[in-house]
């Protein structure tokens, strides 16, 4: 996989169809990082193994990136996902970047076209089929069974007895899935604990903002302070201000790669909410998001006649 | 440190009755920023204008805070003598004391903490108001009307003779509407058709009026004086230049037994037809879906048989763009058919008709030249119990409302069809008479007790067939509910005025609201009657609501009066700036807008383009959102939306709105 992958990625550069390759390199202590490939000898640089699994679309709306030239860009079914949703939402247009699809069978193929790529994720498995998401240096689940007084047996409390950051602890939609359906039936006073209580930890690091490939503005509402909307210290309300925020920004748009979760440094399940998210707007309007139909549509930003709802008309 | 006056109105007794207006004045002179506070009886009066004038000038207010009624009120008035004493009207703010405050509270000290809250609010948003120009945007002095019935008649009319010019679009293939269709008008008993068709003859030569019979509004793009109408003139199958309205066509046509639709299903009609002899145009139209030669590809008689060879079976839908300035909205009405009455027998009775079908039959042009021959057999009929209120003011049938035409028109019924069947028997079921308006109580007095019409108090339970006679069951609630049964030969049903088929998709077209009933909304029920909320799109007829030809006329000259008022303007249209703005900042950034354009598809004015932001060199740096002035109505639905907070409204900006907040 990875010789083919280094071959394709040779030829790209060979050919100066692309000024620059995004992919996974060996970092420190069995780490995986992101390089940067720029000259056909570095192509020995990229690696591709069951570790690559971090969303490198992040890098495709940084200014430094940008600046560098044309990218390909190693793209697993999740990274495929966020671009297309990133075309959804005019960040990419055709002919800006070459994405080296990988799917799950280890298929190598080639888009240049990102209309092709949409309908390449479309004949895909759906969202929650897609296999387990950022494993890479995962991380015990902080629990929510032990705040909410439940007992442990549920799946990732068996994982939480693992040392945090162990590679044989990933996360799974099938465990996602399941976390959200347990708190979901959780009474609201106990979800609202169970949350103030993962928030209390959270630092206000951003780091969350800065792995979600969505995330890609230039300036955040958080940094906005003329109003100063969101209070900026981690406090509690603070804290529950950012996240809310967050999950209501990302609201149909969230393509669950799970990359901010596992840039969380104090393992808040964020990436659960984003997915109830998801699960609200796929049950209210039908839609998934990182899927280009015919003419994307935005639920939260479109109207239709035949709505349901008639209170604004 | 800002210069703010307080300027608190006691509206008569309407705020003071349950308002310490001195207190409120005298507590908000010491919030910080203010340097003037005083109370008044009537502010919005000349000499209270003239306090706030005076004041600005001698205080050298740098913002006004007026505490009285609605900004839908005043804030015109207070405003301009704001402009008048030289400061920019947008620094002037009103405090709704008397909606908010004074009408739904007690008199009580917490009602005057709440007007001072109230003020303390808007002190701190005009602190942060910024002087703003209207934005002025040009005109094209052109009126579209759509429909042709007698509302959009008349408006067209009175847009054309005031010397612009007008398009009538009219969905059927002649204009004319329901009043056509009529036999004689209340409370006069004049001939409809007999005023009518001079109008609808001077519409057609009136040289300021384009007319689009067969035709229907596409869609409707654009913003008040620079509207984008797009008319679609379906295909008629029929060269109109070369038609001279013979009608040989019609009379050999071999489909000839389709119902027709201007006799309301009583009459026939051929596949190539002219609804009524005096249609404008008299231009004939072929009905694809009954023709013989679009359902077997063989036929033509009609082609044949055409001295001028003016049939064309391939002509296709045309498709006209025009730029308009105004539009009136004149489409009119349907009634309720009889399937809707279970209890009535859902339509199975044929000598069940309603009220639009009665006209047909006492019409002289009518399938039955006037004569009042019951449906099933042609027989005349002997006995005629009219049904009022059929559906109207009935919650449990949906409309609530009273459709208001049905009172009168019954009463013309039954006076025009004991004027014919003179030995005939007439009777009226009805729950109220409601005859308001000139002549009209003297009218129904005539029919009961000039024509002995019998008016009976109750309503009608049941109708059903008993040897081949109709028998109505109700009670009369004047004589102790006692129980009566009447045989009919004939029962009419005045039933309920609705909304016209298609009203809803028209409405969205076009951007203007409507209610429950799907009848379009007036901007205000009693001072804007004829105005949507959608700037320079009008209203006429029944399209609003159930109303008479008198109303709807003159409904449709107070639109077409609004239009030409419009139009009689200066070359520019001025708007309010209260406008969505996409931000701009320094370098390397220029604007935080990303241009994901989510907002583009949210606007329902379609307000937002595409901008691209280019350096010195023509490089392109950055396709941003840009806010199209014109088009924008400041709804705020891309500010909301925004992520990055890109957006801001004019006058009503996120920092104004989060220090009102924090004020509180």
């Amino acid at each position: 996989m990875t010789e083919q992958l280094q071959q394709q990625a040779r030829k790209l550069l060979d050919d100066q169809e692309v000024n620059l390759i995004i992919g996974y390199g060996e970092g420190s202590a069995r780490a995986v990082r992101a390089v940067f490939v720029r000259s056909p000898e570095e192509t020995e640089k990229l690696i591709l193994d069951e570790r690559c699994t971090a969303n490198l679309a992040v890098y495709l709306n940084k200014k430094e990136i940008r600046a560098l030239g044309k990218p390909a860009i190693v793209a697993r079914p999740s990274v495929q996902r966020s671009i297309v949703q990133l075309a959804v939402e005019n960040q990419l247009a055709n002919g800006d970047i070459t994405v080296i699809g990988i799917d799950d069978d280890g298929t190598l193929t080639l888009f240049s076209d990102l209309d092709k790529l949409g309908e390449h994720v479309l004949a895909q498995a759906p969202l929650r089929g897609d296999s387990p998401i950022a494993s890479s240096g995962s991380r015990s689940a902080s629990s929510e069974a032990s705040s909410s007084g439940e007992a442990s047996s549920s799946p990732e409390s068996s994982a939480s007895t693992e040392s945090p950051h162990s590679p044989e602890s990933p996360h799974s939609p099938e465990m996602d899935e399941e976390r959200v359906r347990k708190l979901s039936s959780l009474p609201m006073e106990e979800r609202f604990a169970f949350w103030m209580s993962e928030f209390a930890e959270c630092l206000k690091c951003y780091a969350c903002r800065a792995a979600c490939p969505l995330c890609y503005c230039e300036r955040c509402t958080v940094d906005c302070n003329q109003p100063q909307w969101v209070s900026v210290p981690a406090h509690p309300l603070g804290n529950l201000e950012w996240h809310v925020m967050r999950a209501m920004h990302l609201a149909g748009r969230c393509t669950e790669c799970g990359a901010c979760y596992d840039a969380c440094p104090v393992d808040i399940p964020l990436h659960l909410l984003t997915q109830k998210m998801h699960d609200n707007m796929e049950e209210a309007f039908g839609t998934s998001s990182g899927e280009k139909k015919d003419k994307p549509v935005f639920p939260l930003n479109s109207f239709r006649p035949d709505d349901k709802e008639d209170f604004f008309r | 440190m800002s210069r703010i006056g307080i300027f608190i109105c006691h509206c008569g007794e309407n705020i003071s009755g349950t308002v310490d207006c001195g207190r409120v004045a005298g507590e908000c002179g010491n919030i910080p920023g203010v340097t003037h506070s005083v109370d008044y009886k009537y502010m919005c009066s000349d000499p209270g204008q003239t306090i706030i004038k005076e004041a600005i000038r001698e205080n050298r207010l740098d913002g006004v805070v007026i505490g009285s009624c609605s900004p839908r009120m005043h804030e015109k008035t207070f405003r301009k003598a704001c402009a008048d004493a030289g400061l920019n009207p947008f620094l002037c703010e009103m405090a709704n004391l008397r909606e908010h405050c004074s009408w739904v509270h007690e008199k009580s000290d917490a009602t005057t903490d709440k007007a001072i809250s109230l003020i303390r609010i808007l002190v701190e948003k005009v602190k942060r108001n910024q002087p703003l120009q209207p934005i002025r945007v040009p005109m094209t002095k052109r009126a579209l009307v759509i429909g042709g019935g007698i509302a959009g008649i008349q408006a067209s009319l009175d847009i054309a003779n005031a010397g612009h010019p007008v398009i009538l679009v009219e969905r059927e293939p002649s204009i004319g509407g329901h009043m056509a269709q009529l036999s004689e008008t209340f409370p006069t008993l004049d001939c409809s058709q007999c005023i009518l068709t001079p109008r609808m003859v001077e519409v057609a030569q009136h040289p300021n009026i384009t007319l689009y019979t067969y035709s229907e509004l596409e869609s409707l793009e654009g913003f008040v004086g620079n509207f984008k109408a797009r008319i679609r003139k379906k295909a008629r199958g029929i060269d109109e230049s070369l038609c001279t309205g013979c009608g040989l066509c019609t009379t050999k046509c071999p489909t000839k037994k389709i119902p027709s639709e201007f006799n309301t299903g009583l009459g026939q009609r051929p596949g190539i037809f002219v609804p009524f002899p005096q249609a404008v145009p008299n231009i004939p139209v072929i009905d694809q879906e009954n023709c013989r030669y679009h359902l077997k590809g063989k036929c033509g008689l009609c082609a044949k048989i055409c001295p001028t060879g003016a049939i064309r079976f391939d002509q296709e839908d045309e498709i006209i763009e025009a730029e308009i300035g105004a539009v009136v909205v004149a489409t009119g009405f349907d009634v309720l058919k009889t399937d809707f009455f279970p209890e009535y027998g859902y339509g199975r009775y044929p000598d069940v008709i309603t009220g639009l079908q009665f006209e047909r039959l006492a019409s002289a042009s009518g399938p039955t030249m006037g004569e009042i021959r019951r449906p099933s057999d042609g027989k005349i009929a002997e006995s005629v119990v009219f049904v009022a209120c059929a559906g109207s003011r009935d919650a449990a049938k949906g409309k609530p409302y009273c459709s208001k035409i049905c009172c009168m028109y019954t009463a013309k019924h039954a006076m025009l069809y004991k004027h014919k069947v003179h030995h005939g028997q007439a009777h009226v079921f009805y729950m109220d008479i409601r005859a308001g308006g000139k002549m009209y109580d003297e009218f129904v007095r005539r029919a009961i007790e000039e024509d002995h019409v019998n008016y009976l108090r109750g309503r009608v339970s049941k109708i059903y067939e008993e040897d081949g006679q109709l028998v109505v069951k109700g009670a009369d609630t004047l004589l102790d509910h006692r129980p009566v049964e009447i045989k009919a030969d004939l029962v009419v049903l005045a039933t309920a005025g609705v909304a016209n088929n298609g009203a809803e998709e028209l409405a969205q077209k076009l951007h203007v609201s409507y209610d429950a009933y799907n009848f379009f909304a007036e901007a205000h029920p009693k001072l804007m009657p004829v105005e949507t909320n959608t700037a320079g799109i009008f209203l006429a007829g029944a399209c609003q609501s159930p109303k008479d030809i008198p109303e709807s006329v003159s409904q449709a000259s107070g639109a077409a009066g609004k239009v030409s008022a419009l139009f009689g303007q200066r070359k520019e249209l001025e708007r309010d700036p209260m406008v969505a703005v996409v931000n701009r900042t320094a370098p390397p950034l220029f604007s935080t807008c990303m241009g994901c354009f989510l907002c583009e598809s949210a606007c329902p004015y379609h307000a937002i383009e595409k901008e691209e932001i280019r350096g010195r060199n023509g490089d392109l740096i950055k396709t941003v959102a840009k806010v199209n002035e014109g088009l924008c109505q400041g709804c705020g639905t891309c500010v909301a939306l925004c992520k990055s907070k890109s957006i801001d409204l004019m006058g009503y900006s996120n920092q104004q709105m989060y220090a009102e907040i924090k004020a509180l």
